[in-house]
């Protein structure tokens, strides 16, 4: 009976000795675990997207401009009115234009009647003095209201005004929206980053005022200029919009580079170099009786394409799967790890 | 006539002596080496993976060392784990055995069961069969209930051991049918004949068949292998027989921890154990 009570303290005894030293190695050990910092793997294209803020202006619009004086008689739209091709958007009266038109006049006449009572080389002569002056006035009638009538060349709608009868005006007087696509952004950047953009491709613009958003979609490239002195590109594109927007208003430009989209992606801080190829560490986590037991898999991967913070990789990995970003301690294959967050 | 019973006496205790050296010695050399450096280790078994290689008999470690015991019990908990598992598989296993086969024992002994005599040839023919005879049929039944890969892959076909039902039967078997004839006449149902007169009645068998069936599953190597796909949820004893030459002081160790439960076991049940065997008529 003593014999008994003996080894039943002892297998007791051991029993906690195990208790102790399970629950004392347990906690030794995963203070000295590494420390992981995870992520998963994503799909997505290893180009950053670029923003510039841009200026706003307006395309397919109809300006009615003053190249020299003119006096305003009458206008017969206001903003807001519908115009048909060939209406008569106001009436002027420039003396400079008179003028210049017929002096043009005349030197055309002079042209036809030298063409009439000449012969020979002078003849030739005095026929390309007339072509000159024929084109001249047309030049003229085209600049110039005919009659002093300025009509419209598009149908449209009226965006802006900026005179009234009896005033004297020089610049642009009437502007006419003949279109949706009415909008247009420009932005400075530098020539590196203009990449593989080029006339049509898509941007996204965002424009907005103080108060609200006002247009947010795609705007097509109508213009790339050549790059200045100081290596600045002047981008151009032209976008319709539903709402009214004005040269005052706010607007941004994404530029997003066309790249491939890959399946997967991984952090760059991630890739090890294993001899001349490369590598990642997969963390998995196996449910045990004691808790969570969490290792990590060197798994050899075929970089893709690189930028500067994400590798396209070619594994087979599944979206849940968690891959090393970061460690505290030099891993191996196999090792015992800390996820933390 | 005396000289002669003595030098009989002599050589019986002579021959004893010689078979207690031959089976106590891989114990005492597995605590002795437990208690040796790495260095020294590496030192006398290099040649142990050598081909041709030949390794020292080397008992007494040359400098003491607990560096083996401190890498098992402090270091990693990893040692420690699996012989938790082995404890956990080997409790379950044994529990469930020893209730399985009181039940089937008792009414194979006491009832007048359809074809019980062919049952019990069943389980004995079972209980000849090695046990890797039956592995590719359980594996397949397991496969097909989903149990692969977990715990329950060890313990329900442990469970179900014919052993257990044979000597619970064969001890159950010699009980008197007037013992439970006199219980039943107190009025005592089923379930308190079994656990107020059978059960203590057959002590001994009962801790004989946990000795046996705890040292058989704690030892087990082929049912982890062949039901269990990850190496981390494998017991001890498995643990144990993958050591290799690159860390035989742990390999020591752990079999020093390996073998402490046991012979606690049979410490306390030294008694009962000869007690049982005999009662049950498999001396």
């Amino acid at each position: 009976m003593k014999k008994r009570k003996i080894v039943i303290r002892l297998t007791v005894g051991f029993l906690i000795l195990m208790v102790v030293c399970t629950m004392l190695s347990r906690t030794v050990y995963r203070l000295m675990l590494p420390d992981v910092r995870v992520e998963t793997p994503t799909s997505r294209s290893l180009t950053d997207p670029m923003t510039y803020s841009a200026e706003i202006g307006y395309v397919n619009t109809e300006d009615i401009t003053a190249q020299a004086e003119w006096e305003v008689l009458s206008v017969n739209v206001q903003v807001g009115s519908e115009v048909k091709a060939g209406q008569q958007l106001m009436t002027i009266r420039s003396d400079e234009a008179d003028v210049e038109r017929k002096q043009l006049v005349l030197n055309q006449k002079m042209a036809q009647t030298r063409v009439n009572s000449t012969a020979g080389m002078e003849r030739e002569q005095a026929q390309i003095d007339l072509e000159k002056a024929d084109l001249a006035l047309q030049k003229h009638d085209e600049i110039y209201p005919k009659d002093g009538i300025v009509v419209a060349k598009n149908d449209g709608i009226v965006s802006e005004v900026n005179c009234k009868p009896n005033q004297t005006v020089t610049g642009t007087q009437i502007r006419i929206k003949t279109a949706a696509t009415s909008y247009c952004v420009t932005w400075e950047l530098p020539m590196q980053n203009v990449g593989g953009f080029e006339v049509e491709d898509e941007v996204e613009c965002v424009v907005a005022n103080s108060e609200e958003l006002l247009f947010q979609g795609s705007a097509s490239i109508s213009d790339v200029s050549v790059p200045d002195e100081m290596g600045m590109v002047t981008m151009t594109a032209a976008f319709a919009a539903q709402r009214d927007i004005y040269l005052s208003d706010a607007a941004t430009v994404t530029m997003t580079p066309p790249s491939t989209t890959y399946e997967t992606v991984v952090p760059r801080s991630s890739l090890q170099k294993v001899g001349d190829s490369d590598a990642i560490y997969v963390v998995n986590t196996q449910p045990s009786m004691f808790g969570d037991h969490t290792t990590v898999k060197l798994t050899a991967v075929t970089v893709l394409e690189q930028n500067n913070r994400y590798a396209a990789v070619q594994v087979k990995l599944e979206r849940t799967d968690r891959i090393v970003v970061n460690t505290s301690k030099p891993l191996f294959d196999g090792a015992d790890v800390k996820i933390v967050e | 006539m005396k000289k002669k019973r003595r030098f009989a006496l002599y050589g019986k205790h002579g021959m004893l002596l010689i078979f207690s050296v031959v089976i106590l010695l891989p114990l005492v050399y597995t605590v002795c080496n437990s208690f040796m450096a790495t260095s020294e280790i590496n030192h006398y078994y290099a040649g142990i993976n050598a081909q041709g290689g030949t390794t020292a008999f080397h008992l007494i470690p040359d400098q003491f060392s607990l560096d083996s015991y401190y890498q098992v019990f402090i270091s990693r908990p990893d040692y420690l784990m699996k012989f938790w598992v082995s404890l956990f598989l080997t409790s379950a296993i044994v529990v469930g055995q020893l209730v399985i086969s009181v039940l089937a024992g008792y009414a194979l002994a006491k009832f007048a069961i359809p074809f019980r005599n062919f049952f019990m040839f069943a389980i004995i023919a079972l209980m000849m069969m090695p046990y890797q005879v039956t592995l590719v049929s359980n594996y397949i039944v397991l496969e097909k209930i989903g149990l692969l890969n977990t715990y329950w892959a060890l313990v329900l076909p442990g469970i179900f051991s014919p052993f257990g039902v044979f000597l619970m039967r064969q001890i159950l078997s010699t009980m008197p049918d007037s013992i439970l004839e006199a219980a039943k006449l107190d009025g005592a149902n089923q379930i308190q004949l079994i656990l107020k007169i059978v059960v203590p009645s057959c002590k001994s068998g009962i801790v004989s068949l946990v000795i046996l069936s705890f040292v058989d599953y704690w030892n087990m190597v082929e049912q982890p292998l062949i039901y269990l796909d990850d190496p981390s949820s494998y017991p001890l004893s498995v643990f144990l027989a993958h050591f290799n030459s690159s860390n035989l002081g742990l390999s020591f160790t752990c079999g020093v921890l390996a073998m402490i439960p046991v012979l606690l076991l049979f410490w306390l049940f030294e008694n009962d154990l000869t007690k049982g065997i005999a009662f049950s008529s498999l001396k």
